[in-house]
């Protein structure tokens, strides 16, 4: 059973990627989420305005190791910021990803752990 | 060496160092005081009140003071380790912060319950229990409603100090949960946001007690006599740092750069983004920077000044560096030029090395802002101290929350602004 505090994660988890592929000039992206047992996976597509060093930066945030006292505690700070900066806070709740960058369409494959 | 072997070893060095720190201070403090001399000094410690400003060396003497902070960080280890949680810039910046108000505020009686309170929390949300880590060691900074509802009240102690325990687990229980809702208000900006909540809590709660007709009234026990040693001893801790980092670093600077780059806004964390090296030698050279704002302004180092040099160097791990901290120093300075009766006063020292709680705001908005915020911080600093009353320690975090609040929205707003005027202009 998906808990409070996971909906609003969640939540918070969507408002950061619609704002950050929003703020890249996409007009059109498609997301999907999947709920399993202990994790949730995120799908996000559509084509972006970005470099290609903007791109290895959205792959350097995303790396970063998830760390339980940033996941359940700064998660509040996401999506509150209005910049490139959420997709970095992003990082810490994020524990895989894939970023694929092909013909203009970003594409974000994104999973973490529900606790 | 890989990665993972690499970050297991970084991180028993700093387990070791901060371990290191701990066995230093209690042997300083066996230096200047017999063992029973000690004791005696630490349990006035412990039975304290320990309000704002309570240097603890005038109360207990330099090696109580020291084996207080040293039991401080020795906890926090504890802890840290039978939980095997990695040693990240938060919790390096958490250990000192609190080891550094254990000169002044902090004691083992009034942490333990409010680390307690705040990890049952974490309990009760089905949460791992390192989730909570940072509210909790942070939380410590409510230590004086532990104490003053404790030994403050003139009660008998049958009642007062079970009363006090349990107002620190209450405490402790609702920090994780209001500071993280808090995160939103400045946005991050304020570093020290486990002291804004602790102010809205310390505020709630004295306005409750003035309610009852008792009395909550700031303090002012500073110390005078230690100058030489403490400041000996922090130097060094500095240097240290700095070697270490260059040691693990392979004595090089790579790095550096990248964090002097970064803003410095909530969350960043300087161990994990750039690694143990460059992290350690910015916390040893932000400790030295202080360290010499301080001596340059003629300042006094006393307990409090310790606490915030030690603050300031844990988060040169976690936020804080030369470009964003050194505008928020110009800031409170010139503040206390024009509107301070002394500039170099122990309380014009702790809302300058306790005003950087605004660095981000200098990263992310310029060395302007910087100083505005700086200057914002010294008004309002000393107008939130009597809303709480002096029970929570971290009051520049409570008013840091305030003028990020008040700063951050105002100065998007001009940088939005100047960016449409800019895209207007016929090219």
């Amino acid at each position: 059973m998906i808990s409070q505090r996971e909906k609003d994660q969640i939540s918070n988890v969507i408002r950061t990627l619609c704002r950050f592929y929003l703020q890249k000039g996409c007009e059109d992206f498609k997301l999907d989420l999947r709920y399993e047992d202990d994790y949730y996976s995120l799908n996000i597509a559509g084509k972006v305005l970005i470099s290609l060093e903007e791109v290895d930066q959205v792959r350097t945030n995303l790396a970063k190791p998830a760390s339980p006292e940033m996941s359940h505690y700064y998660d509040e700070l996401l999506a509150s910021g209005g910049d490139d900066e959420d997709m970095y806070l992003l990082g810490y709740l994020i524990e895989f990803s894939e970023v694929l960058y092909a013909d203009g369409v970003l594409s974000l494959r994104l999973r973490t752990c529900c606790h | 060496m890989n990665t993972q072997s690499a970050a297991d070893g970084h991180h028993r060095l700093k387990q070791r160092f901060l371990l290191l720190i701990s066995i230093t201070f209690i042997l300083t403090g066996l230096f200047f005081n017999p063992p029973l001399e000690i004791l005696q000094g630490f349990l006035r410690i412990n039975t304290h009140p320990s309000l704002l400003l309570s240097d603890y060396l005038v109360i207990g003497g330099i090696g109580a003071t020291l084996l207080n902070s040293a039991l401080i960080i020795l906890i926090e280890l504890v802890i840290i380790h039978y939980t095997q949680t990695r040693i990240t810039g938060a919790l390096l910046a958490a250990v000192l912060t609190t080891a550094g108000f254990a000169f002044f505020g902090t004691n083992v009686f009034n942490s333990l319950p409010i680390i307690a309170g705040a990890l049952f929390t974490a309990k009760l949300e089905k949460l791992p229990i390192n989730s909570y880590f940072l509210p909790a060691f942070f939380g410590t900074s409510l230590g004086p409603l532990v104490s003053y509802i404790a030994f403050g009240l003139s009660l008998p102690f049958g009642f007062s100090v079970p009363a006090g325990l349990l107002a620190g687990l209450a405490a402790g229980m609702i920090v994780p949960p209001l500071s993280s809702a808090f995160l939103r208000f400045h946005q991050g900006y304020n570093l020290y946001n486990v002291g804004f909540t602790a102010g809205i809590i310390g505020m709630v709660a004295v306005a409750v007690l003035r309610m009852l007709n008792v009395q909550v009234l700031p303090l002012s026990i500073l110390d005078t006599e230690h100058e030489f040693i403490l400041t000996l001893l922090t130097a060094l801790m500095f240097l240290a740092l700095l070697g270490l980092g260059l040691v693990l670093n392979g004595w090089k600077l790579s790095g550096l750069t990248e964090i002097w780059k970064d803003s410095g806004r909530l969350i960043s964390d300087f161990v994990i983004q750039v690694g143990s090296g460059p992290a350690l030698i910015n916390m040893g050279l932000v400790g030295l920077i202080s360290l010499g704002y301080v001596k340059l302004m003629r300042g006094p180092i006393n307990g409090p000044v310790i606490g915030a040099l030690l603050t300031l160097c844990g988060f040169a791990a976690f936020g804080k560096h030369p470009r964003n901290c050194i505008p928020i120093l110009m800031g409170t300075y010139l503040a206390s030029l024009f509107h301070l009766e002394q500039t170099n006063s122990t309380g014009a020292m702790l809302t300058a090395l306790f005003g950087t709680t605004l660095a981000p705001i200098a990263g992310r908005f310029g060395v302007l802002a910087g100083v505005l915020a700086g200057y914002l911080h010294t008004a309002l600093v000393a107008n939130v101290l009597p809303l709480h009353g002096g029970v929570n320690l971290y009051n520049n975090g409570f008013s840091g929350g305030f003028v990020a609040g008040f700063l951050v929205p105002l100065l998007e707003a001009a940088q939005r602004f100047f960016e449409r005027e800019k895209n207007d202009k016929p090219a």
